[in-house]
């Protein structure tokens, strides 16, 4: 007698009660499996966004001393120049990229009949890659040129673009800032950015750092931005920049607080233990859930060892061994958790499938990303899901296996 | 084979918890049985004939005493010892047929082979070759409820042959029957006894403990 054929008949005694198991099984499956799906989407959009910023970007911005150095008092006010810029560029070949920029600093913008207030940045030709500011097709970035001839010209960020443009190609067009004709050079290529110390770079209108200069009189710049070759030792570089700017500026070197930096590796372990943190809880919950369900399991085990006592009996008599009955009652147990996980497994997938349908233009829908369902995830879950299967059906399995087999014969 | 301390029970008594008493089913039995003997154990409900029955087929062991199968000592021994043996030596049919109510005649024939641990292609075959010998060849793939009583006491008794065994206990095996398929149960039973089993035939039943070699009297749980 094949006990899969068994066991089908004796299942559809109950198909009710069977169903609504196998329900509780498919949701914990499916709740661990798209929590879990979430997670880790929500983890990568966030260094995704991260990366929007810059990735493997220190900015270093003015401060205010916090110890007496060379006969100055404390509490003087440090501030950098463009000049600092190239003097990391030339002599830190530690940082592969360097630049500085200027602002923001909000003023009027104007193209034919349109005019608006907008924020404006100064920064020069490493801003591109440091930032991830790719021009679209047909357009550039600032470069060493504009720098060197002050040069009148824009480059847009996507957004600002279509609000004084619209549908209107903008590169090549003559544009007003602070009432002064200005060429339109390039516009930014679309990216994902969640983080920024302004305002996001879609938003922002960028000219040359020596225009800007020029232009408003600032002799300061307000942060200077630096990329480290190698990440690894990016504290080592940190030091050796600081050193620099120091002897230059004269300031006690192990000064905390005479600089204000702002290094993104830091905000990505950040991001990391969080998506981590983030992920564990989801699991949790997941885990939690389908527990829930396992209960459910050997609830309906023990109906099923109850309601089948004669047929043990039966079975004892013409000489099952405890183990045979264990078995049996173990592998429907078995058999009924990884159908439902099975189901519900193929129903995340579903699930997921369509939630990638949905477009993510929207900020709040970018913050989830594109959940997948990855392979460690359904590692774990199908290692959760046998784990509750046999504990779920070892117990019922274990009252089944020690019934005493007159008494069984005698129940009805 | 013809020992005549085949089987053997020496002062055996039987106690059942009942709630909060107990209740003596056995008072101290001595009973012998030779090999291939054809034994009727006869008394009325309640008298403790059944618990003989298990204790003989080591469904069930005795509370005190002691009970010798073949020379072991049956006290002793563990649950998968017991069911070992009740598999490969012992066959059982009971009055209410005890047959798995979903699983088809040859299934139900199959049952002991399984726990025997033979393979699926000769577990067919023998199932079929005992079920043909009990009349039943055309009724393998039935269920139990398209049945008739004596086709399910046939089926029964086909299962409890189907691992060979040396003993064959029965409980009131014609006591759901009609008086016709009760008369033609009671003529395999003379067959298998002929064949060289060794039958134990319990009931309540003077007339058909009559066709039996030797009758055991029981009441009140002693052997008169």
């Amino acid at each position: 007698m094949s006990s899969v054929s068994h066991l089908i008949r004796q299942l559809k005694q109950d198909r009710i009660r069977i169903a609504l198991t196998l329900f509780g099984i498919v949701w914990g499956t499916v709740s661990i499996t798209v929590l879990s799906a979430f997670g880790e989407s929500v983890h990568r959009a966030l260094l995704k966004g991260q990366k929007g910023q810059g990735s493997g970007l220190v900015r270093v911005a003015v401060g205010v001393t916090s110890r007496p150095y060379a006969g100055f008092p404390k509490g003087r006010w440090i501030g950098f120049v463009r000049r600092d810029g190239q003097l990391i560029r030339n002599k830190v070949p530690e940082a592969e990229l360097a630049c500085t920029e200027f602002g923001t600093t909000i003023r009027e913008i104007a193209w034919g009949e349109r005019t608006m207030n907008e924020q404006i940045v100064g920064v020069e030709p490493a801003f591109r890659d440091l930032r991830s500011c790719f021009p679209q097709d047909g357009g550039r970035f600032i470069n060493d040129l504009d720098i060197r001839e002050r040069r009148r010209v824009v480059f847009l960020g996507n957004d600002i673009k279509e609000k004084l443009f619209g549908g209107v190609p903008a590169v090549g067009q003559t544009m007003r800032i602070m009432n002064m004709p200005f060429t339109v050079i390039g516009v930014m290529r679309p990216k994902l950015q969640l983080s920024s110390y302004y305002t996001v770079d879609r938003d922002l209108i960028f000219i040359p750092a020596s225009t800007f200069e020029n232009l408003l009189g600032w002799r300061y710049v307000s942060g200077i931005l630096y990329r480290p070759k190698d990440p690894a030792t990016g504290q080592r570089t940190k030091a050796t920049i600081k050193t620099l700017l120091a002897a230059r500026h004269g300031f006690d070197p192990h000064d905390s607080r005479a600089w204000n930096i702002f290094d993104t590796k830091e905000i990505v372990e950040m991001l990391n233990d969080v998506g981590m943190g983030t992920r564990v809880f989801m699991l949790l919950i997941g885990v939690l859930t389908l527990i829930v369900a396992g209960v459910g399991v050997a609830n309906i085990m023990f109906v099923l060892v109850q309601d089948s006592t004669h047929q043990i009996g039966i079975k004892m008599a013409v000489g099952a061994k405890p183990v045979h009955i264990l078995r049996q009652y173990l592998l429907e147990g078995f058999a009924l958790v990884l159908a439902g996980g099975v189901l519900g497994l193929l129903f995340s997938w579903v699930v997921l499938l369509l939630i990638r349908q949905i477009p993510i233009d929207e900020e709040g829908l970018a913050y989830l990303g594109r959940p997948e369902l990855s392979l460690a995830t359904a590692l774990i879950i199908s290692s959760v899901l046998t784990l509750i299967a046999l504990a779920a059906g070892f117990f019922p399995a274990r009252r089944a296996a020690s019934v005493d087999p007159v008494e069984a014969l005698r129940y009805e | 084979m013809n020992d005549k301390r085949f089987m053997v029970l020496c002062d055996v008594t039987k106690v059942y918890p009942m709630g909060d008493t107990e209740v003596q089913a056995l008072r101290g039995v001595d009973l012998q049985i030779r090999a291939g003997e054809f034994i009727a154990v006869l008394g009325p409900s309640g008298s403790g004939k059944s618990t003989i029955m298990h204790i003989l087929g080591c469904l069930d062991t005795p509370t005190a005493g002691m009970y010798h199968l073949d020379g072991v000592a049956i006290q002793g021994l563990n649950p998968n010892e017991l069911a070992e043996i009740r598999n490969r030596r012992i066959g059982f049919v009971f009055q209410s047929f005890h047959l798995l109510p979903r699983a088809t005649a040859g299934e139900n024939v199959e049952l002991p082979m399984v726990f025997g641990g033979i393979n699926a292609t000769d577990r067919k075959a023998r199932a079929e070759c005992v079920l043909e010998q009990v009349g039943l060849g055309d009724r393998i793939q039935h269920l139990p409820n398209e049945l008739s009583g004596g086709e399910r006491q046939r089926v029964a008794i086909a299962r409890a042959l189907v691992n060979k065994p040396s003993i064959l206990l029965a409980d009131e095996p014609t006591g759901n029957l009609d008086s016709r398929s009760g008369a033609e149960i009671l003529a395999v039973f003379e067959d298998l006894h002929a064949e060289g089993r060794t039958v134990i035939l319990v009931t309540h039943d003077e007339t058909i403990a009559q066709r039996a070699h030797r009758v055991i009297h029981i009441f009140d749980g002693k052997i008169e």
